[in-house]
């Protein structure tokens, strides 16, 4: 009964507290509405919602000289003098109307346009493209983007569709080198009415895979467990990525906040007094825990149910999420009664709320900020090395569906919940036991 | 030792260099008042630290209401109220839900919890204040609460801690009037102060401490007995001083002269009959006084007596 007294008079004073209900629920609900509307698509709610990227204003300097042994290039409707004329044609065709705005310049004009942020990037396609991907020139052809630094979304993908479409070509070179090479080890060798042919068959193939089969870029969503494919809307699933960021982020401040307590108590003059009545040290030490446990709960229950309500987040099965949601609060409530347990007072906790919850907290939620880009991949197991990434990878598992993961993940959660707890509970004890 | 409210027992206790508490011994008989008297750094509030079950002692041992505090701590504490030096209350909510949380933590629950509540509201005199915010509160209004959580539970041995310290006139007299009261009602009060006036006021017995030690323990009379009843004649001159004090030591009727930051004390059996003679052994030695001030015997008096230091300016 006394454990319970002792939490609920903490739970009591924090939610008292508006500061501390700012840090609960104002901060990640404002963070994920922030988020919401730089992407667009909140004001027109339910499944009507879209993920809309800016159109962005791209000027393209095609300086392809072209090849004097490869005359014409065809994409099977038309023909073209240069593979750099195929490839500004590409980015014209209806496909990319959405993303780009294209028009020709010069280069000084492209990349002043580009520093007076009439245009949010420039694609420079060297004199030497054609000759090197058609294999009559041993140098390297760079692409030069420039894009204006202010902008991030629209340039960044538009580089990644220019970078899959180079890859193409790049593909027919490669292609045309392997049956050159495979031709020569047995001493056959074509002319070069014959090379040209061979070049434009392979040339006209491909671009009929990217007309008449998948796009050039398809944004697939991930699969399920089942193998079924996810129909969540990109703006749903960037707001459920950040949605749950932002809880796990904020959870751990909650932890930390509810475990410092004790030391402010301290500081108060209050836990002396608690312990001068007869109640023991654990009583006291484990209503103080509790309280952050309780507190945890809480945020995240109505945190979960305000995302689900107001933003329509799907969190997936319900079963999962409740478990993994266990793991999440079990994890926070003893990330902060470990670390508060490391310092002597509340100055000193200042510098693991302003370096130790920040640190771990971006580096957990970091695989959320690189979503589509190319170091995606490289973020998946990184924010393992915190307990904040075991969380996120736990949630993210439950709402795809992939039950298994999301246990394994959440039993991991529980495995430093305890190891924390040990660490965490003993020094208290050894303290002020 | 079941007669005993306290029994201390050789109670010893160090901080790396410092011996805080050195081996101290007393009692104190139920429902009596003992004033621990002693300048700050004295030990004081490391004993009773001992005494409530903070601190651990190195050596020694405590029993409260014949219970160990050492090894049987939550029976011993039951019977115990501690008034913290510093005000120790949550400040973000009510004086209600303080004194409800604390009366939990006594062991108090529902209507018996309420209404000790009432009755402590009442007896600090804030039954109109308490739906008020603690942080609301005046410093004496909330040294008034800081007393009254300890008294919930209506323990029978109190600790008081400086329950007076920076208060208002009017809260120290509410503060003094209750601890009367108290005693009145048979509880035991250990009381901690270096105002020697409310030593004097409160207590049947006091126990003067000094580096760590009681270095006298008795009633108010007994203690004045150690500086046979003498009064105190302090002066500050203009001449030589060493002149003068040997000139003094030489009448008859002083028992002791000393000085302290420039002034010099007599200890005498009747200050108006030796007044003249002082004035006239100064005046014989070329020494003019420019300040007399005289005090009857008192703890003060006895502190001096015992150390050679004032209590007042440790």
């Amino acid at each position: 009964m006394k454990t319970l007294s002792i939490a609920f008079k903490d739970m009591w004073r924090a939610f008292r507290s508006l500061f501390a209900l700012a840090f609960m629920f104002g901060v990640p609900i404002l963070m994920t509405l922030i988020f919401a509307f730089l992407f667009g698509g909140l004001g027109s709610s339910g499944e009507e919602s879209e993920f809309v990227l800016p159109v962005t204003d791209v000027v393209i300097v095609n300086q392809d000289e072209g090849s004097q042994t490869v005359p014409d290039f065809s994409d099977g409707n038309s023909s073209f003098a240069s593979l750099g004329d195929l490839f500004v044609a590409t980015l014209q065709t209806d496909s990319f109307t959405d993303l780009m705005n294209i028009s020709l310049n010069d280069e000084r004009a492209a990349r002043l346009a580009v520093d007076n942020q009439e245009a949010g990037m420039a694609i420079i396609i060297p004199p030497s493209f054609t000759n090197v991907l058609i294999g009559q020139s041993s140098q390297h052809a760079e692409i030069l983007f420039y894009k204006d630094p202010t902008l991030t979304m629209g340039p960044q993908v538009i580089q990644s569709v220019v970078m899959r479409i180079i890859d193409g070509f790049s593909s027919s070179s490669l292609s045309i080198d392997t049956i050159f090479s495979v031709l020569d080890e047995n001493g056959m060798e074509l002319n070069q009415q014959q090379q040209i042919e061979l070049f434009q068959e392979i040339n006209e193939n491909m671009s009929s895979d990217q007309e008449g089969g998948r796009g050039i870029i398809t944004i697939l969503p991930p699969e399920t467990e089942n193998g079924e494919q996810d129909q969540t809307n990109p703006l749903q699933f960037i707001l459920r990525n950040i949605m749950a960021g932002m809880m796990i982020f904020f959870t751990f401040f909650t932890g930390t906040s509810a475990a410092e307590t004790i030391l402010q108590e301290e500081e108060d003059g209050t836990l002396a007094r608690l312990f001068t009545t007869p109640t023991n040290s654990s009583t006291i030490l484990n209503g103080k825990f509790l309280a952050g446990f309780m507190m945890i709960i809480v945020q995240v229950v109505l945190l979960l149910i305000f995302a689900n309500l107001v933003f329509g987040i799907d969190w997936g099965p319900v079963a999962p999420l409740i478990f993994v949601s266990i793991g999440l609060v079990t994890l926070a409530t003893n990330f902060g009664i470990f670390v508060i347990s490391l310092v002597v007072n509340t100055k000193q906790s200042g510098i693991v709320f302003g370096a130790v919850l920040n640190f771990t907290g971006m580096l957990g939620m970091s695989s959320v900020f690189v979503i589509g880009t190319p170091v995606e991949e490289s973020f998946k197991y990184l924010p393992l090395l915190v307990p904040q990434g075991w969380a996120m990878s736990a949630i993210r598992a439950s709402w795809n569906g992939n039950t298994t993961q999301a246990v394994l993940f959440t039993m991991g959660m529980l495995v430093i919940s305890i190891l924390l707890f040990f660490v965490g509970n003993a020094r208290f004890k050894k303290r002020f036991g | 030792m079941n007669k005993e409210a306290v029994e201390v027992q050789n109670l010893d206790k160090s901080f790396e260099d410092v011996h805080a508490v050195n081996n101290i011994s007393f009692t104190i008989h139920k429902g009596e008042i003992l004033s621990l008297l002693g300048p700050n750094g004295a030990g004081k509030t490391t004993t009773i630290g001992m005494i409530s079950g903070l601190l651990t002692p190195d050596a020694g041992e405590v029993w409260l209401m014949g219970y160990p505090v050492l090894t049987k701590p939550k029976q011993a504490k039951a019977k115990l109220g501690v008034i913290p030096q510093e005000i120790a209350l949550y400040e973000d909510i009510s004086a209600r839900a303080n004194l409800n949380f604390w009366g939990k933590m006594y062991g108090l629950r529902g209507k018996e919890l309420t209404q000790r509540a009432d009755e402590v509201l009442s007896i600090i005199g804030l039954q109109d204040r308490e739906t008020g915010t603690v942080s609301k509160f005046s410093g004496g209004m909330k040294r008034r609460l800081n007393v009254g959580i300890a008294l919930l539970h209506q323990p029978q041995v109190i600790i008081m801690d400086e329950p007076t310290v920076g208060i208002d006139p009017q809260s120290r007299r509410k503060i003094l009037d209750t601890v009367k009261d108290l005693s009145d009602q048979g509880v035991t009060i250990l009381y901690t102060t270096h105002y020697m006036e409310e030593a004097q006021e409160l207590s049947n017995r006091i126990a003067i401490m000094d580096y760590g030690k009681i270095i006298a323990l008795g009633t108010h009379n007994e203690l004045i007995d150690i500086v046979g009843e003498m009064d105190r004649i302090s002066l500050t001159i203009k001449g030589d001083s060493v002149k003068v004090s040997r000139a003094w030591q030489d009448l008859v009727g002083v028992e002791n002269v000393f000085s302290e930051d420039g002034i010099i004390h007599l200890l005498v059996k009747d200050s108006n009959q030796m007044l003249p003679g002082v004035f006239e052994a100064a005046a014989s030695v070329d020494v003019r006084i420019t300040s007399v001030d005289i005090q009857e015997p008192n703890l003060e008096a006895v502190f001096l007596h015992l150390t050679g230091r004032a209590l007042r300016d440790e």
